[in-house]
């Protein structure tokens, strides 16, 4: 291998050092910026990188000098992923039980962000337009109102729906809606209030500083980028897949009776 | 959502037969475009509030008493619409600065934060930052069709909120900003150049510069249109529309552009015919920066033709890859993924929790321990230590006790020759025998103490220097007690006796 094919693979995996590097995007750095070139004119390097990614368990989402190299996990086994919710308990602040309800519930809240920025495909063609934030208020009633409505829906027509299919928002309408005191995680708003907390320190919000009445976010371009790219269709189909397994399930065990 | 548009819709689209057609065209557009103002008014009303934190009861806040905010706004879009041609984006903090020093001219009493606060709430107002950043929505009355239409618009956007907030003015608010908004640009266009002729061939020549610096502002407002036309053509699912929309555009704004290169060069002629006659000083210098002001509309107008250049390019290609199977539409993630889950039963939730947080989270490199980390992973008792930045470790860093020594130096020294001597004079003794000879010899308690860890410390290896040198070879012998010393009895043996 000659010199200069050495130094291209190093510079493959340079780019994907840096995308790993979460926070970091090429307006701030003058050689990411060269990467990001170099992947856009060159379609060799292009393999390469892919081809580097793949062996180490990742694979490449998106490359755009707005928000740099947006690296993901190949796949759920990856050694780079991201940990699930043992990741999240020191946000949480929940130390020795992941009860069942307290999992699902952060689940459902996890969702709702995503679900709160990235509504549908106009709105990420609204952000190429311009910036908008979230408010936490916002953020919550969408999660809220959904339950209501599945509530009333439930109500409605009782015998219809089974049990089975009601857990979810009857455990978000027992909760508190307003935090009381410090943000904790026993409330709709203070668990959606320290998710995004951690969302802002793995570099996926921005806070509106400017903002004093109320709390709200900017999603950063490369949330943008990766949501758009890989996370609204990639957990919609996972959801969807498990969504019908449950209920083929059921309508199976429903026959045998 | 109805957009302003640059090039109004053609008269032959309108039914010919109503003989008022023209007159409600113009009405209806200048209706609609001063819904424009209409945030800028609203930031007066609600000044007293500062941003509708007060309670309604509560008295007006006396800071903003004297405060002109339109005059503020009108400050900001200025500001924007100057740097909108060279810059791609304005830090909204140079603004807010700018602000600042105008907002304290108006008003000495306030402090810094106070001002600080007000150039904030004024700016942010004009990108609606209460309602999320999000447009502006107002209704009008559209005479042509007789119904009430809904106006969308932006004043400034946010570009990009990270590292800050980088903002630009848009279409509209340049729209906001030129004094006469009734007229459609285009026509604005022909207008302002007839002027300028006429003004400069009347002698009005700061009139003149005042026009031909308005036209450079509208550049930036076709720039702008031209951007959004193609957006708006890229959401169209309809392909095959494609070509009759925006190619047309397209064409007319490139046709237009070069129109309006000539007339500038025109212009720009009639300017140099006057400068060989003979003006006052005055006269002379405003004739100079109107050749200056007209040749830079000049090249913004060639960066229009640019500008237009390319979008006709990104536009072959987006054309060439709707050719292309389409990838598939991206789900509606509150319908379809949102309320589906917020049925599932909670087991199910729980048991896929993991998978579904690391789907959204972003990656996470894996860590490599070393022994010190591990070991001080294990010190904090499994608590997770966050990376922090440089500036958190420097002002937590403190200095390290150090450890008095047990006993001063000298008496250290006299204890070691003590012990060096006896060493040499004795083949063997016990750390107890030492220890009552020294009692019996009056020897201080403090000295017997300082003796005893002499000796423990030279038993600490029996290979090292010190043993060596010494030439002893110290074993364990059971434990003693003195008065006030207990511990393992040490046999000190010269090596020459083993």
């Amino acid at each position: 291998m000659t010199t200069l094919e050495l130094d291209q693979l190093e510079q493959a995996s340079e780019l994907i050092y840096k995308g790993l590097k979460t926070k970091l995007t090429p307006d701030k750095n003058n050689d990411y910026k060269k990467l990001v070139a170099k992947w856009e004119a060159d379609e060799l390097f292009r393999d390469q990188v892919k081809a580097i990614a793949k062996g180490l368990g990742l694979k490449v989402a998106d490359v755009s000098y707005q928000s740099g190299a947006i690296i993901l996990p190949k796949d759920q086994h990856s050694a780079f992923c991201f940990g699930g919710l043992t990741e999240l308990r020191k946000t949480l602040g929940s130390n020795s039980e992941d009860t069942l309800t307290k999992r699902g519930t952060v689940v459902l809240a996890i969702i709702t962000l995503l679900a709160a920025f990235f509504r549908d495909e106009v709105q990420f063609l609204e952000y190429k337009q311009a910036q908008q934030t979230q408010s936490l208020k916002n953020i919550s009633r969408l999660l809220l109102e959904i339950c209501k409505s599945l509530k009333d829906q439930h109500n409605q027509d009782k015998g219809e729906i089974p049990d089975y299919l009601r857990q979810g928002w009857e455990i978000i309408l027992s909760l508190p809606e307003v935090k009381e005191g410090h943000a904790n995680p026993s409330s709709v708003e203070g668990l959606i209030e320290m998710l995004t907390t951690r969302f802002v320190d793995e570099g996926l919000l921005v806070k509106d500083t400017g903002r004093h009445d109320e709390k709200a976010w900017f999603p950063t371009q490369r949330f943008i980028a990766q949501a758009e790219r890989e996370t609204a269709t990639g957990i919609y189909e996972y959801c969807m897949q498990i969504h019908q397994e449950q209920l083929n399930k059921q309508i199976s065990e429903a026959e045998s009776e | 959502m109805e957009q302003v548009s640059l090039w109004a819709e053609e008269l032959e689209d309108r039914p010919n037969n109503d003989p008022e057609a023209d007159q409600k065209k113009d009405l209806t557009q200048q209706n609609k475009n001063l819904r424009l103002l209409s945030p800028i008014y609203q930031i007066e009303q609600n000044k007293g509030k500062l941003g509708g934190r007060i309670e309604p009861t509560e008295i007006e806040n006396p800071s903003t008493k004297n405060i002109d905010t339109v005059y503020l706004s009108i400050l900001t879009l200025e500001y924007y619409a100057s740097y909108a041609l060279s810059h791609n984006s304005t830090p909204a903090n140079d603004v807010i600065e700018y602000l600042l020093d105008k907002i304290q001219l108006m008003n000495f009493d306030l402090t810094t934060q106070e001002s600080r606060r007000i150039a904030e709430w004024v700016h942010n107002s004009l990108c609606n930052q209460s309602n999320g950043y999000k447009q502006f929505n107002f209704t009008y009355y559209d005479a042509i069709k007789h119904s009430m239409q809904r106006y969308e618009f932006r004043l400034i956007k946010i570009v990009n909120a990270e590292n800050g907030h980088q903002c630009k003015i848009t279409e509209e608010g340049v729209t906001a900003l030129l004094t006469y908004i009734n007229a459609n640009p285009k026509l604005q266009d022909e207008i302002t150049f007839l002027l300028t002729q006429r003004l400069i061939k009347a002698g009005r020549y700061e009139d003149a510069l005042q026009m031909a610096e308005r036209s450079r502002k509208r550049v930036y407002q076709y720039q702008e249109e031209i951007s959004r036309k193609f957006e708006n053509v890229r959401r169209d699912p309809q392909a095959g529309k494609i070509s009759e929309t925006v190619l047309p555009v397209i064409n007319k704004s490139s046709q237009h552009v070069s129109d309006r290169i000539k007339e500038e060069g025109l212009t720009l002629d009639n300017i140099s015919e006057l400068q060989q006659e003979k003006l006052d000083k005055k006269a002379k210098n405003l004739v100079i920066k109107l050749t200056q002001t007209i040749k830079g509309n000049l090249q913004a107008y060639r960066k229009l033709y640019d500008h237009i250049d390319n979008t006709h390019k990104k536009f072959e290609s987006t054309f060439r890859s709707l050719l292309r199977p389409s990838e598939s539409v991206l789900p509606n993630i509150v319908n379809d993924l949102l309320e589906p889950i917020c049925q599932w039963p909670i087991e199910q939730l729980s048991i896929n929790a993991d998978q579904i947080t690391n789907q959204i989270m972003p990656v996470k490199t894996p860590k490599l321990f070393d022994v010190m980390t591990l070991l001080d992973k294990l010190d904090t008792a499994g608590e997770h230590h966050t990376p922090e930045s440089q500036d958190q470790i420097e002002a937590d860093m403190e200095d390290i006790d150090r450890i008095t020594p047990l006993f001063p130096e000298e008496m250290i020294d006299a204890c070691k020759t003590y012990y060096h001597q006896k060493i040499e004079k004795k083949q063997s003794f016990t750390l107890l025998q030492l220890l009552e000879e020294t009692e019996k010899n009056y020897f201080s308690v403090e000295f017997q103490r300082c003796l005893a860890y002499v000796v423990v410390v030279s038993f600490a290896d029996n290979e090292s220097l010190q043993s060596l040198f010494l030439d002893i070879h110290i074993t364990k012998q059971g434990r003693f007690q003195h008065h006030f010393i207990t511990g393992d009895n040490l046999l000190i043996q010269n090596r020459d006796n083993q």
